[in-house]
């Protein structure tokens, strides 16, 4: 008995073995990395090699800008749960599916998206330059804060909607009912009875968009022009820009903490409060907006969550479609309307440009990046659910170890990388083959919370079963294990790959020059002049959209009811 | 007092109540009883105004309610998952209508004080309702209905969802109470003994609408039909088409196929069969069951009719009995 003890013991720890060293070599050391440049730089200058406001500043505009982008989110996405909630409408599922989409999208792509719409050469311009004869373009909403808090808003107002909508659509209305046949005024039933029973989920809801918005890098990189910067934005340039890795460090532990601190709080808000009392058996159903109150709440909500959550990205794909001007190289020739030309210049080898990179081989990195992220996060992922699943008392412990790669922003990661392995011989002229390590710790946790649950689901049992019947525990993996876990794999493997394919954070430091990912390709497209390019930035980015679309709602479809991973 | 009429609601397309209409006196206690699904629930809620119907009225004292939103009526409802509010405790429980009718706070502690006494729930004030046991939670639910001294109290089967002790313990509480408070009220069950412990008057409800309505004991002596005798467990029905005898039988209706005999398994009397009656029977006794005095004995005749009756002495399983009805303890039913 105590040598088969012993055996599992060490069984356990080979287990722990293999993703633990990866994540002490990939994760936790970049993150010690920073940690010590930062304090002994600043220990052995005396903490005079920077200015307190370049801490402060960025961080006053991130919480300033996170502060707005979750009020306005909030105030978009409650009225929206409750439409979805409650109300039958025409179109009602579909618009259900539309909102949900921009909140898988990547950041390129809300940037390009919203570039199509409100940017100088977007549509709102260039029909406003033709309704009125302009010959520039009227208005310039990019590089501005409005143009972040707009992206913000399409970006996160789904969580409230899932979040909070699903605890609506789930309370018991027999409470509410309750409250007004004891002479509570609807109004005031809604905010003694329902309102507070909904909080706990509003309150995750708002740390949980906070959070998203506090760390958001690429929207505000790409749509805040140079004189906004978060955390995010400006540890970015202090490493790429101005070679400052002491401060981009400092401001990265900054950004840790507070994104540890509103984890916590969202840890803390997502505990059950009242059991299931305030939860339906079944789930209220839908009804017909009547009166003219309601009607008009319901034509309303329809019409601003149209504008606001699904213009976008429509803006995007019939923009890339479209010419308006006329092609650079091709003067004179004005070529207005339809056309197919930005997609099949991707793959054309047309080399005019100083930094000009194939669209293909981009397209082509990326696949391969995408390739080895999916493989590795999900082998990694599988052994430590494993690994976790054995050590029985001790995985509380040992769990969050895994887990706290999602606290690490990618840009963090990013600079740890840099800081790390950058100047190393070893990876001398080949850093970017760092990305997929980078793609996969970002992945890692989510590829966790996927296999996690469908492991536990697996009756001991059933295991015990087929080892009796003689199936050696290889076998029994194979037999037992392997065609329950199938989807759970499939959907991590899905979830690695289109992670993979849209991440631009950790890219973004590690890409070379002349090896960049889709994502990294966009945004330089996106930053140069010329039709041309503008043009493929946006042909990429619908196909990013279509790629990324395509995997969620296959992810959807084969993931088992009742799993979520946010 | 209360009228409700003709009240139309449809339920995914299908009417669920159908032109429906009664009355309710001052301090009376009725028990509408139907089957899950009849519409009980459903009517209780539109009488509060929670719910709209298609058409028809509710009525107080003569005023139409269209125009009086749920939280004017004054109607109690108590309901059947009792909806105490998880965020409140016991003593806010009780106290929210009392809060929401603005009374002093020194006048709603005592009134929330008398109610918690009369449950014996005195310690419980400071108490989290998800603590409760299902006894207590009803209780409460109440106590919390009562509170806020409705002119009308409604029940929506306040005993569903607890078990048989505890159900037969709080009947008996339960009708204490409701008669101490001389309110009129509107008990739904889909039980009937707890309808006959408790209600002056019982309205069956089915298809919509309220087929009989009458004191238990009218219910029991002339049900309106055999859906109400089968609902009611008052004994065997057995359609003309069944009886070994066809002859005619004075004094009663033409038999036709619409028509379905009730035989009493009380009135059931054992040994040989008798000229002067139709409802002569033979069979085996698949099972027979002490009830107290009695035995309750299941009989399978030769043409496959299961017949209930009750006998003064322990049947042998497998034996053959003889068993008749006078024609004069026999009714005659619509089907």
């Amino acid at each position: 008995m105590t040598r088969m003890m012993k055996r599992s013991i060490w069984q356990t720890l080979l287990l722990w073995s293999l993703p633990l060293a990866f994540l002490l070599v990939f994760f936790y050391q970049p993150l010690v990395a920073i940690f010590r440049l930062v304090f002994s730089t600043q220990f052995s200058q005396g903490w005079k090699l920077f200015r307190w406001s370049q801490i402060t500043k960025p961080l006053g505009f991130t919480l300033y800008q996170a502060t707005l982008s979750t009020i306005l989110t909030l105030i978009l996405g409650l009225p929206a749960a409750y439409l979805f909630a409650c109300f039958q409408f025409a179109g009602r599922k579909f618009l259900r599916v539309l909102i949900t989409i921009p909140f898988i999208l990547p950041t390129v792509v809300v940037a390009a998206a919203f570039n199509t719409l409100l940017g100088t050469r977007g549509w709102l311009n260039l029909g406003l330059m033709s309704l009125f004869n302009l010959s520039s373009p009227p208005i310039n909403m990019l590089n501005s804060l409005s143009a972040i808090l707009l992206a913000h808003v399409f970006y996160n107002t789904s969580i409230v909607i899932q979040m909070v909508g699903s605890s609506l659509s789930r309370l018991n209305q027999n409470l509410p009912s309750a409250a007004q046949n004891l002479g509570a005024s609807p109004w005031r039933a809604f905010k003694e009875v329902t309102l507070p029973l909904l909080m706990p989920s509003i309150l995750s809801a708002t740390l949980m968009v906070f959070l998203f918005d506090f760390s958001s890098f690429g929207v505000v990189l790409m749509l805040g022009g140079p004189q906004f910067s978060t955390l995010e934005v400006e540890i970015y340039n202090q490493a790429m820009n101005r070679f400052n890795l002491p401060v981009a460090g400092l401001l990265s532990i900054v950004q840790l903490a507070f994104t540890l601190l509103v984890s916590v709080l969202i840890n803390r808000s997502n505990q059950p409060r009242y059991g299931n009392a305030a939860i339906a058996s079944e789930s209220s159903g839908l009804r017909i907006a009547k009166g003219s109150w309601e009607k008009a709440f319901v034509i309303i909500m329809v019409t601003v969550l149209l504008l606001l959550m699904v213009t976008p990205t429509v803006s995007l794909v019939t923009r890339s479609f479209f010419s308006f001007e006329a092609a650079r190289g091709e003067r004179g020739e004005l070529n207005t309307g339809f056309t197919l030309r930005y997609y099949h210049e991707l793959f054309e080898n047309r080399e005019q440009s100083l930094f000009y990179v194939p669209p293909v081989l981009a397209i082509r990195n990326s696949m391969i990046y995408a390739g080895i992220t999916m493989l590795l996060a999900t082998t990694l992922g599988l052994i430590s659910v494993y690994a976790i699943q054995k050590s029985g008392s001790l995985s509380p412990f040992l769990e969050p170890l895994f887990m706290l790669p999602l606290g690490a922003s990618a840009v963090t990661l990013g600079l740890g990388f840099l800081i790390v392995f950058g100047s190393s011989v070893l990876t001398q002229g080949r850093f970017q083959a760092l990305i997929p390590v980078a793609h996969s710790l970002v992945a890692l946790p989510l590829v966790i919370r996927t296999l996690l649950p469908a492991l536990r689901g697996i009756p001991v049992n059933l295991r015990l079963a087929a080892t009796s019947m003689g199936a050696s525990p290889s076998r029994a993996f194979r037999e037992v294990d392997l065609p329950i876990l199938f989807r759970a794999i499939a959907v991590s493997l899905l979830f690695a790959f289109t992670i993979s394919l849209g991440e631009f954070g950790a890219s973004s430091f590690l890409s070379n020059t002349a090896m960049p990912t889709i994502p990294i390709a966009i945004f330089r497209y996106l930053s140069q002049p010329g039709a041309l390019n503008y043009g493929q930035a946006l042909a990429m980015s619908s196909l990013l959209m279509v790629v990324c679309v395509a995997g969620s709602v296959i992810i959807e479809r084969i993931r088992l009811p009742g799993e979520e991973v946010f | 007092m209360l009228s409700v009429r003709d009240i139309y609601k449809t339920y995914e397309g299908a009417p669920l109540l159908n032109g429906l209409s009664f009355d309710l006196a001052q301090g009376e206690i009725i028990c509408l009883l139907g089957t899950s699904g009849s519409g009980k629930s459903t009517l209780l809620r539109i009488i509060a105004g929670l719910e709209e119907a298609e058409s028809g009225a509710v009525y107080w004292d003569g005023v139409d309610l269209a125009q009086t939103p749920a939280h004017k009526r004054g109607f109690g409802l108590m309901f059947q998952d009792y909806a105490l509010f998880p965020h409140r405790n016991v003593y806010d429980n009780i106290a929210f209508g009392l809060r929401m009718q603005k009374r002093p706070e020194a006048e709603i502690e005592k009134i929330v004080g008398e109610r918690l006494k009369s449950i014996r729930m005195e310690n419980f004030a400071k108490r989290p309702v998800t603590e409760l046991s299902g006894g207590e939670q009803q209780r409460v639910a109440l106590a919390r209905a009562l509170a806020s001294d409705p002119r009308l109290l409604m029940l929506d089967e306040p005993l569903g969802a607890l078990d048989q002790g505890l159900r037969e313990e709080l009947t008996q509480e339960l009708r204490q109470t409701l008669r101490d408070s001389h309110k009129p009220v509107i008990y739904v069950t889909h039980d009937y003994q707890e309808a006959f412990g408790l209600a002056d008057r019982l309205l069956i409800l089915h298809d919509g609408v309220i087929v009989q309505g009458g004191s238990p004991q009218e219910l029991f002596e002339n049900p309106a039909n055999a859906w109400v005798a089968g609902f009611l467990g008052l004994g065997n029905l057995i359609s003309s088409n069944d009886l070994p005898n066809d002859r005619i039988l004075s004094g009663q209706p033409e038999p036709n196929d619409e028509t379905v005999w009730l035989l009493r398994p009380f009135d059931a009397r054992t040994g040989d069969s008798r000229a002067d009656t139709p409802f002569n029977f033979e069979g085996d006794v698949l099972d027979c069951i002490y009830m107290g005095e009695r035995y309750r004995t299941k009989l399978r005749t030769p043409q496959g009719i299961i017949l209930s009756i009750e006998t003064p002495s322990l049947c042998v399983t497998g034996e053959q009995i003889k068993v008749y009805w006078q024609v004069e303890d026999v009714l005659c039913l619509k089907s």
